[in-house]
């Protein structure tokens, strides 16, 4: 091999393994509880982590006309308060489990995104809208 | 005779046929026997009508509202319009596999159609055994481990009804379809690639490789548009890609595929890069079987989430199969794969083995990041996700290289770089900087600039292609250039196709790194008739309405647009966003309405609406740049591609008396 193809491919593969590796540590999302949150703070300040948890009961303020959403995430030991902007999902309810995407700010979480899944399996509606419930309260809106 | 029992005969005689169509194809090729190849070949269409009996069948079951078919129970439901019933075969695992299957089938019987043309008699026995063997592995999977037609002791009245997203858009009618036509389609280039191998003719599979492979690509390329089509109609978070597991799972075969493409060029005309030609066809068929296990199996967690269960080992399995047989067979003839010739990096081959390069290289890392939250978990416990940032931030440089050599590659001549390609490559890198330049005093960002800067440039490249082209061709033979245009379409289709599909990925690079960087989204609670000013529009709320449909409501948030500025012209007039309300889904689905203009797509969603008065409703606006252009460069792409596959009596010929090293 000559020496300008040599000198040609480690260029190639350094500047390969800085765009992955250097890329891919700057952009790993941690799923994290509240508990693991706690036990490493510094660990994730300021960086992009996902939070998961159940929402606290009674903990939940939204407000329709700012748009902003405020609670409590909890995994039954440690509770982080959880600011976010933007109407919550629909499957978003007290005791739910929530995965929320942003950072820590403080002793506060911002969050940027609500997630919800996708799922192909579904289940029949629980503690959903009857199809019956639902039409009473569109028919009374009129 | 019932659906079910209908269906799982039909799959059990498509069973006994694949291994049939095996066994007759591994004596054809053992004892060189043409008899036992006819016998393999009659298999072939016995095999694709067990299968299509099976499909309909299930349809039938479906059309039926046969609910003793566990799968029916499962995924339909009585208040289903007709054409959520006909695509519902393909809403879950088991009849996505019958699909798949089916579509094996249907390619496997055109091949062993085209064996006495295509193939000769040493390597149809093997190009057709891997077919089949590829098929018994399907049909396996279906028949004793997710068989669709597993019955239910008591059948309920009614059922579940698909799964809601699906139910939401048109589109799923057709990407799911799309992509396994792709998917599936490449295992026919697989399946000569081994055949070559085995009977160490290397350079005659690559002409009917390279059509099987287009028309894989083609599909899979349509799917891909398709799909992120369907996410940005359906979904309503207003983008059409997040570099989902699921969705690099079908960008990393198309990257490998893309790639082949490209250098079997060179084989065709140099008969260089035999062994990257064998690697690129095997990888690609391996990242189709790949992309199943990863949406499949569960490792990966992605919005898509599809049913798990032990399916995934067992595609696991057949991946490391694919591999050891394509590889081991490389590995065994690479001795007699060395190429006799030298690559100049400035000529046409150097660019396209650069290129191909480039696509190997994206799909590596699409890969490694996918899988990198496996090997985080597996190394030190931590649960992590790869964000959509990493894969932006690395496809940017490798977009931009590929888009430069796109420009380059088709300018330069073979073998050698002479006068007039310095001269063309000086008018493109001219472009290249005005175009830049004129974004940059456009105030667009460095991002942007250079998209349009490369679109241009790219843009230069076939205008100069196409006008030198046809001025030679009418000065020489003295015509118009406007019959010199039409002559050249006509006879070298091959080259003005690739121009299209050029000009197509292009424009996609500037529509994607537009819509990527100029997006603007608000959210907004609004009262009725409440005004409401954003971005160049006035949206005024009116009164939400219900809407009674078979399978779903609707709670719609009829909005009044006027357009205000010049920008947003073509904006104004009504909106419906609306939330759908599906019985088998807790959750309402929104079905944004997305009203698109040649610079603008405005995009309203109804997130939350006053439950007790109806007097206030949440409205999401998203306005992205360009978006129609991305779509409209999907159909570019596609068109360019059927324009390549159209059969070509003097393109043909040519192709048939290329040089064979």
């Amino acid at each position: 091999m000559k020496p300008k193809h040599l000198f040609g491919i480690v260029v190639v593969v350094a500047a390969l393994g800085y765009l992955i590796f250097g890329g891919l540590g700057r952009n790993l999302v941690y799923f994290i509880t509240p508990s693991e949150y706690f036990q490493d703070q510094a660990r994730y300040q300021s960086r992009l982590v996902r939070l998961g948890g159940l929402v606290k009961a009674g903990s939940v303020q939204y407000n329709k006309e700012t748009l902003a959403l405020r609670f409590v995430i909890t995994d039954g030991v440690r509770e982080i308060p959880v600011s976010h902007s933007g109407t919550p999902p629909a499957l978003f309810k007290e005791n739910q489990g929530v995965v929320v995407e942003g950072r820590f700010n403080g002793e506060e979480f911002k969050g940027q995104e609500l997630l919800v899944k996708h799922s192909e399996d579904y289940k029949a509606p629980g503690a959903g809208y009857s199809p019956e419930q639902l039409k009473k309260i569109i028919q009374e809106t009129k | 005779m019932s659906a079910g029992l209908l269906g799982g005969v039909s799959l059990l005689a498509s069973l006994f046929f694949s291994v049939l169509g095996l066994a007759f194809s591994g004596l054809a090729y053992r004892f060189r026997d043409t008899r036992y190849l006819e016998a393999a070949k009659r298999a072939a269409p016995l095999v694709f009508a067990g299968l299509a009996a099976a499909f309909l069948a299930l349809e039938w079951a479906l059309i039926t509202h046969d609910f003793s078919v566990k799968y029916v129970a499962l995924h339909h439901s009585v208040k289903d319009p007709l054409w959520v019933t006909l695509v519902t075969p393909w809403a879950a695992l088991e009849g996505s596999i019958l699909l798949w299957a089916t579509l094996q089938s249907l390619y496997t019987w055109l091949v062993s159609r085209a064996a006495g043309k295509q193939l000769d008699v040493w390597r149809a026995p093997i190009a057709l055994a891997t077919l089949f063997g590829i098929q018994v592995f399907f049909v396996s999977v279906m028949v004793f481990m997710v068989n669709p037609f597993t019955a239910v002791a008591q059948p309920p009245l009614d059922g579940n009804g698909p799964n809601p997203l699906l139910q939401n858009h048109w589109m799923m009618a057709v990407h799911p379809v799309l992509m396994y036509l792709g998917f599936v389609g490449l295992s026919v280039p697989f399946a000569y690639a081994v055949s070559s191998m085995v009977v160490r003719r290397y350079q005659s599979w690559v002409h009917e490789t390279r059509f099987w492979t287009l028309v894989a690509w083609g599909f899979l390329t349509a799917a891909i548009f398709a799909g992120g089509w369907w996410s940005y109609e359906v979904l309503g978070w207003g983008g059409y890609w997040a570099f989902d597991p699921v969705e690099n799972a079908s960008i990393i075969p198309w990257f490998l595929a893309t790639a082949f493409l490209h250098t079997v060029q060179v084989q065709e005309r140099r008969g260089l890069f035999k062994a990257w030609n064998f690697s690129f066809i095997t990888l690609a068929f391996a990242a189709t079987v790949f992309g199943t296990f990863l949406t499949r199996s569960g490792v990966i967690q992605s919005v898509h989430a599809f049913a798990s269960g032990p399916i995934g080992v067992v595609f696991l399995g057949f991946l490391l199969l694919v591999l050891i047989v394509g590889f081991g067979l490389l590995s065994k003839v690479s001795a007699e794969l060395k190429d006799a010739g030298e690559i100049r990096f400035n000529s046409r081959e150097g660019a396209l083995l650069g290129g191909a390069l480039l696509f190997g290289t994206f799909a590596f890392v699409i890969l490694v990041g996918t899988l990198w939250p496996l090997v985080v978990e597996a190394a030190s416990g931590a649960k992590v996700s790869v964000g959509a940032p990493f894969f932006f931030q690395v496809s940017i440089p490798l977009g931009v290289a590929l888009l430069l050599l796109m420009g380059a590659g088709p300018v330069l001549p073979w073998r050698n770089a002479g006068t007039q390609v310095r001269r063309n490559l000086f008018y493109m890198g001219l472009s290249l900087g005005l175009g830049t330049g004129a974004g940059l005093a456009l105030g667009l960002s460095l991002g942007v600039s250079l998209a349009l800067g490369l679109f241009l440039y790219n843009l230069a490249a076939v205008a100069l292609m196409f006008s030198q082209g046809i001025a030679e061709r009418g000065t020489s033979l003295k015509i118009s250039a406007l019959q010199a245009f039409l002559e050249l379409a006509a006879t070298n289709k091959r080259r003005f196709g690739s121009h299209v599909v050029h000009v197509g990925v292009a424009l996609a690079g500037l529509a994607i790194a537009v819509s990527q960087t100029y997006r603007i989204e608000s959210e907004k609670t609004l009262r009725l008739s409440e005004v409401w000013n954003v971005a160049g529009l006035e949206v005024r709320l009116l009164p939400l309405t219900l809407q009674e449909e078979s399978n779903r409501q609707a709670i719609i948030a009829p909005l009044k647009v006027r357009s205000t500025s010049r920008l947003s012209w073509g904006a104004g007039g009504s909106y419906q966003p609306r939330l759908n309300f599906y019985p088998s889904s807790r959750t309402p689905l929104a079905a944004p309405h997305v009203r698109y203009s040649l610079f603008n797509d405005y995009y309203f969603v109804l997130q939350e609406f006053d439950r007790d008065k109806g007097a206030w409703a949440t409205i999401r606006l998203i306005v992205t740049p360009m978006v129609l252009w991305l779509w409209i460069s999907g159909a570019l792409i596609a068109l360019g591609t059927l324009y390549l596959l159209l059969p070509n009596a003097a393109g043909f010929k040519k192709g048939a008396t290329a040089p064979s090293a």
